[in-house]
């Protein structure tokens, strides 16, 4: 009755047939309403479903690295404190030597217990991080430190190369996350955890960017960047994440790169 | 609608509401950390709780932003709008755990207080040399803070306490909040390459939502404007005797203002048209046990006089009707509160304001 027209204005919804009305503290949902609610109810979980799987699908991580979490390894080596923290060991699979870059736990850098036995033989337990050709070590367990004492022979370090003079551009990482501790380990979204780990004492790195010769990928080096005399580089740990021009001697260390800095500066833009 | 903390009352459509709800994100969480893990084996099991996470909560939370308008637009939906508070509440939690997941994974075990590293870790003059620079953590923190107060006070009990009005506003601050989790995800994630998908969902979802919400207030807007002079009497002609359903509400437009008719048996009255409650429209609401009953929660209020039923206290303002010719009209000037008013009836043709009719 109610439905045919007269002169008087109606709301759209007075004319609207539900079916019922009904509330939902009324026991049962009437017939004609449920035939309405449940298949938008479904269709609306189905479509939600398969909307986080098509999103899910989409999010990539970050470069391929590896944080061997929860196997943690007796080491045994010679430490050497600059200018990058490092372990020089056997080889575990091969002869000869290899260097293994060491941090502390967490975000921050090697404790000053390590950093006090620079030169000698010392054992520890620790995970490994490691992406391309770069290994480093994370002093998990730092009760389990132990000086060793002098260097047994064939753990000296080989001496580096220099390359040259550079000028660099890129992005202000900090290695421990960029060689694959944090997923991700780069960019915007990981600055913040890269602003506490440049600020705890993890080395910083920049990070290169270039194409894949085929012009298909687009690939990632790391150059470890140091003071220029050596000691850990002074910067302000909030330029993480930004592009930053460094300039300096380049160094190639067993093979990873090595930035002796003269200067830093942020990129205004880019 | 009782003054005293009564606890969630429990209904049985309550219950199938929330058995949904749990389902559809325990779906929706397993949906996308499987497939993260399948497509990306390297993602730490962190990253994957973290996102799907996050993600289960703004896709709620546009649904929540939908029902709205979608229940304005098909009163059929209102069942979905019944018990929406708890949507809001799963957002929260969800929104809550994946805050507390970021801050411990992206702040915890530095040389800083997580959350003070999370908040002003990169908030310096000179190291935000483009906006998009600029920190995108505060503005999750904004909004879930946002998502907590509302989260906090959606119980009826923080209703009556804060009033309507203040309750509402700050249930208004939830486009707010969306707003700051747009700009979180902008700021963040959506600088980062592969988040492409992830960024064009939410566009679609935000402009889906701005034309919902247009639409919507559009066709309120021209009921609203479409109100009829008042004959010479004062009293404004509302609709035909004869084209009222009993027992089910009309909206009407008297004076400007948005007014809820209801015939009962051969009485015609008429109440203010917005609800106590939340604000829903009573006119299209209907008789149930002899009370006005709104559509959205089933607040109820008599008839006659406005008043809820005991042990309730909410009263709406009612308003004289008279019945001339099958044309029943309202009187734009309300009753004082919580009279005992004046029903149209239509065997007579002109009702005294005063008489007691219906009391
Ligand atoms: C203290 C509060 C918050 C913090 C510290 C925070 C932190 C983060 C971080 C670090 C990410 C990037 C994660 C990644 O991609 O790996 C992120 C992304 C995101 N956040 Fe938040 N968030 C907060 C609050 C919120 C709230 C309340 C919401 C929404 C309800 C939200 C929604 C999102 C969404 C949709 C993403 C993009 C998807 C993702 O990457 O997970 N966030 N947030
Ligand atoms: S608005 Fe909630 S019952 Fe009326």
């Amino acid at each position: 009755m109610s439905a045919t027209p007269d002169e008087f204005p109606r709301h759209p919804n007075a004319v609207v047939d539900r079916g019922a009305f009904y509330i939902g503290w009324q026991p049962r949902m009437p017939a004609a309403l449920a035939r309405v609610i449940r298949p938008l109810v479904i269709t609306l979980v189905v479509l939600l479903v398969g909307l986080s799987a098509g999103v899910a699908s989409t999010l990539r991580s970050g470069p391929p690295g590896v944080f061997e979490f929860g196997v943690v390894r007796d080491l045994d080596g010679v430490f050497y404190a600059t200018p990058l923290p490092t372990l020089r060991l056997r080889d575990p699979v091969g002869g000869g030597a290899v260097s293994y870059y060491v941090v502390g736990a967490g975000k921050r850098g090697i404790p000053d217990e390590l950093r006090a036995l620079a030169g000698q033989r010392v054992r520890f337990r620790g995970t490994l991080i490691h992406q391309g050709g770069a290994t480093m070590v994370e002093l998990t367990e730092p009760a389990s430190l132990t000086p060793s004492g002098p260097p047994p022979p064939g753990l000296e370090r080989p001496a580096p190369q220099t390359v040259g003079e550079r000028e660099l551009v890129g992005e202000l990482v900090d290695t421990k996350c960029f060689f694959g501790v944090m997923r991700p380990g780069l960019g915007k979204v990981h600055r913040g955890c890269a602003i506490r780990c440049l600020s705890g004492g993890v080395p910083p790195g920049l990070l290169l960017r270039h194409r894949s010769v085929d012009g298909e990928r687009e690939l990632g080096t790391v150059v470890m960047l140091v003071g220029e005399d050596g000691a850990p580089l002074e910067l302000d740990p909030r330029w993480a994440a930004l592009t930053i021009r460094a300039r300096g001697t380049l160094e190639s260390h067993g093979g990873i790169p090595v930035l002796r800095t003269r200067a830093l500066e942020l990129e205004p833009s880019s | 609608m009782s003054v005293s903390y009564t606890g969630v009352s429990w209904t049985p459509s309550k219950k199938r509401y929330d058995l949904v709800i749990g389902l559809g994100v325990a779906l929706m969480l397993a949906a996308f950390a499987l497939t993260g893990a399948l497509v990306d084996p390297l993602a730490t099991a962190e990253t994957l709780v973290l996102r799907a996470l996050s993600w289960t909560a703004v896709a709620l939370l546009h649904v929540i932003l939908a029902i709205g308008p979608l229940a304005r637009l098909d009163p059929r939906l209102l069942p979905l709008l019944y018990n929406r508070r708890h949507l809001g509440v799963s957002m929260f939690v969800l929104g809550l755990a994946h805050a507390a997941f970021a801050t411990a994974q992206f702040h915890a075990l530095g040389d800083r207080n997580p959350l003070v590293s999370a908040l002003a870790g990169y908030a310096a003059p000179g190291v935000n040399p483009r906006w998009t620079d600029l920190p995108f953590e505060p503005l999750g923190f904004l909004a879930l803070v946002i998502l907590f107060l509302m989260a906090a006070t959606s119980h009826d009990f923080w209703l009556k306490l804060l009033g309507a009005s203040i309750w509402k506003s700050l249930h208004s601050l939830v486009y707010v909040a969306y707003g700051l989790v747009l700009a979180h995800v902008a700021l963040g994630i959506a600088q980062s390459g592969p988040a492409a998908l992830l960024t064009r969902a939410l566009l679609v979802g935000a402009a889906c939502l701005t034309a919902l919400h247009l639409v919507a207030y559009l066709r309120e807007r021209r009921f609203d404007r479409g109100g009829r002079p008042p004959a010479a009497h004062g009293f404004v002609p509302v609709a035909r005797l004869s084209k009222l359903a009993d027992g089910q509400g009309r909206p009407i437009v008297v004076g400007g203002q948005r007014l809820a008719l209801f015939r009962v048996g051969d009485a015609v009255h008429c109440v203010h048209g917005v609800c106590r409650h939340q604000g829903g429209p009573l006119g299209e609401g209907a008789v149930i046990d002899g009370c006005i009953t709104c559509p959205w929660h089933g607040w109820q209020y008599r008839p006659e006089d406005g008043c809820s039923p005991p042990p309730f206290q909410e009263v709406v303002h009612t308003y004289p009707v008279r019945v001339e010719e099958d044309i029943v009209y309202v009187s734009p000037t309300p009753n004082p509160l919580a009279t005992p008013a004046a029903a149209g009836d239509h065997h007579a043709r002109e009702t005294d304001a005063t008489s007691q009719e219906g009391a």
